[in-house]
């Protein structure tokens, strides 16, 4: 892995924290998304302020859209940069995504991560858009592997070929979202462990780890989706081992956005993991 | 390319629209189901957004009518900021002109208590005025004096019981005990956390809107006067004083804004 072994974390949910600050959770870090901590003042920061005393951060941005083809949002960018100045987060990062579309001018957010097929020109787009990130924010960030429901005729090339070349160009870390990998193995028709195997493991800053819904695509066939509101499922887990077993300890979060469940049913999601990483990540002398 | 996300962005606005040129399953067969995740993604979250903003609304006119609502004012303001803590500007206005809810007429009053509520709560960190100045400022110069109010106050009037109404639909209480004729006017405050929703004398509503609007306190205690005879402007100054509305009071000599 790439930077300092940051421990197990959480994603940060407001309805959490005063659980947090009774019951001082032994956990590494917190993290939130960046656009949830973009207002002006009030409980938000405060509440984020008061975890930051007692945690290291990991802000996530959900909003950036490095895959859109028009150019990026400065405007959010210093927002972000506002956001990582003031709390000084041990890890920042973004998706390898598109959420906002910007026709005329005249901004348009989805407030969703959308795909994009994988070609010279979209990764030449992704590399200009992780550059300038960088460049604002004066550090490395994290891009994430994305889960998807549709295929591209126009893409040229793998997914793995497309991170890989874009952590080389752009010199960005990477998350290894282990529940993505998982969706888009089942609805790519690929295979996870092969997928896992090939990702530039190297480069991983953090591993993510999440609950998924099911659904049926176009042939009635499985289709997966990444709704981030359930326990993680032991197919996860499995490839979540096999990853570890390779890389060793690893900044891990699991991320829990929709049906949050009561504290205590989240931090032993995490606490799970953290058995895990003492029993075989601890173990391991990685081989990179 | 085929891929344009032009297309696929516009595309997933119309529950009806084929998936886009390009979008296909892993075999490269058209894929409009599985398109269809990314419509529904899409809707689903700004519902929540919506919902999440204006939650008192939500329950007032159910889970089912507020989303045929939604659907209506998203096609006309899909969120235009990455900010969906924020998300729902223009809402009230648009309910206000909005058909099938002209039968709930206070609809459009509970979303701008919201609406206020929403910005109070994100708004910047100001402190009232302390005892300290308040008590040095010279009374002979206080009519020409101008308020610098909190980033958060904000003034609601109404002529339904818009804050009875505000509080029993936030807290899931009947509405069954409200006079429906009672006019309600509504102070917004957040002096240090708390989000403040202050159920204020009708009278004191022209006034205080005056002094947002950057009139001097002589103007303004005029304002409230002409507007109501028993108009009582130490009463009002009182209450935004109480209440942490004022941030500061610019006397002309200290350089008026």
């Amino acid at each position: 892995m790439i930077g300092k072994y940051h421990g197990v974390g959480v994603g940060f949910k407001p309805e959490h924290f005063k659980d947090i600050v009774e019951s001082h959770p032994n956990l590494g870090f917190f993290e939130v998304h960046a656009e949830n901590y973009m207002g002006d003042g009030g409980v938000p920061h405060r509440m984020l302020s008061a975890l930051r005393e007692r945690y290291q951060l990991s802000v996530h941005g959900v909003g950036l859209s490095l895959g859109t083809m028009g150019e990026l949002d400065q405007k959010h960018l210093h927002r972000l940069k506002n956001v990582v100045d003031r709390y000084q987060p041990a890890l920042v990062s973004e998706h390898l995504a598109w959420s906002s579309h910007d026709e005329a001018k005249n901004l348009l957010f989805l407030n969703d991560l959308l795909p994009i097929p994988y070609t010279q020109e979209t990764l030449d787009r992704v590399v200009d858009h992780v550059d300038q990130t960088q460049t604002t924010l004066g550090r490395q960030i994290l891009v994430e592997n994305p889960s998807t429901y549709v295929a591209f005729s126009d893409t040229q090339m793998s997914e793995i070929d497309f991170i890989s070349e874009l952590q080389k160009r752009s010199g960005c870390g990477l998350i290894l979202d282990v529940n993505n990998v998982y969706i888009s193995a089942n609805n790519q028709k690929m295979d996870a462990f092969e997928y896992l195997d090939a990702f530039p493991t190297q480069s991983v800053g953090e591993i993510h780890l999440a609950g998924h819904a099911e659904d049926v695509d176009d042939s009635g066939d499985k289709l997966l989706i990444d709704a981030h509101d359930r326990q993680i499922a032991p197919d996860v887990w499995d490839l979540y081992r096999h990853v570890i077993q390779k890389t060793g300890e690893i900044t891990t979060l699991i991320e829990w956005d929709n049906d949050v469940p009561d504290w205590p049913t989240l931090y032993q999601e995490a606490a799970d993991a953290q058995s895990l990483m003492a029993e075989i990540g601890a173990n391991t002398h990685a081989a990179q | 390319m085929q891929f344009s996300q032009t297309e696929f962005a516009t595309n997933l606005f119309d529950p009806d629209a084929p998936a886009p040129a390009g979008v296909v399953d892993p075999a490269g067969n058209p894929a409009p189901k599985r398109y269809s995740v990314y419509k529904n993604n899409v809707v689903v979250s700004y519902l929540e957004a919506l919902a999440a903003a204006y939650p008192a609304c939500k329950n007032l006119v159910g889970e089912e009518f507020f989303n045929a609502i939604g659907r209506a004012y998203l096609q006309k303001k899909p969120p235009n900021s990455q900010l969906m803590i924020l998300f729902g500007e223009g809402f009230a206005s648009f309910v206000a002109g909005y058909g099938p809810a002209q039968q709930i007429p206070f609809l459009p009053d509970v979303a701008r208590v919201e609406r206020a509520w929403r910005l109070a709560y994100h708004s910047a960190d100001i402190a009232p005025i302390s005892r300290d100045r308040l008590g040095k400022l010279p009374p002979e110069q206080l009519g020409d004096a101008k308020l610098v109010f909190l980033p958060s106050v904000a003034i609601i009037t109404s002529p339904f019981p818009v804050h009875a109404l505000w509080q029993a639909a936030i807290s899931l209480q009947p509405l069954d005990a409200i006079a429906p004729g009672a006019a309600e006017s509504v102070l917004i405050v957040r002096p240090t956390l708390d989000v403040n929703v202050h159920n204020i004398d009708a009278s004191f509503g022209p006034s205080i809107q005056a002094l947002l609007d950057g009139n001097t306190l002589n103007e303004a205690a005029e304002t409230g006067i002409t507007k109501n005879e028993n108009f009582d402007f130490s009463a009002m100054l009182a209450l935004l004083i109480q209440s942490g509305a004022i941030a500061d009071i610019k006397i002309n000599n200290e350089g008026n804004k």
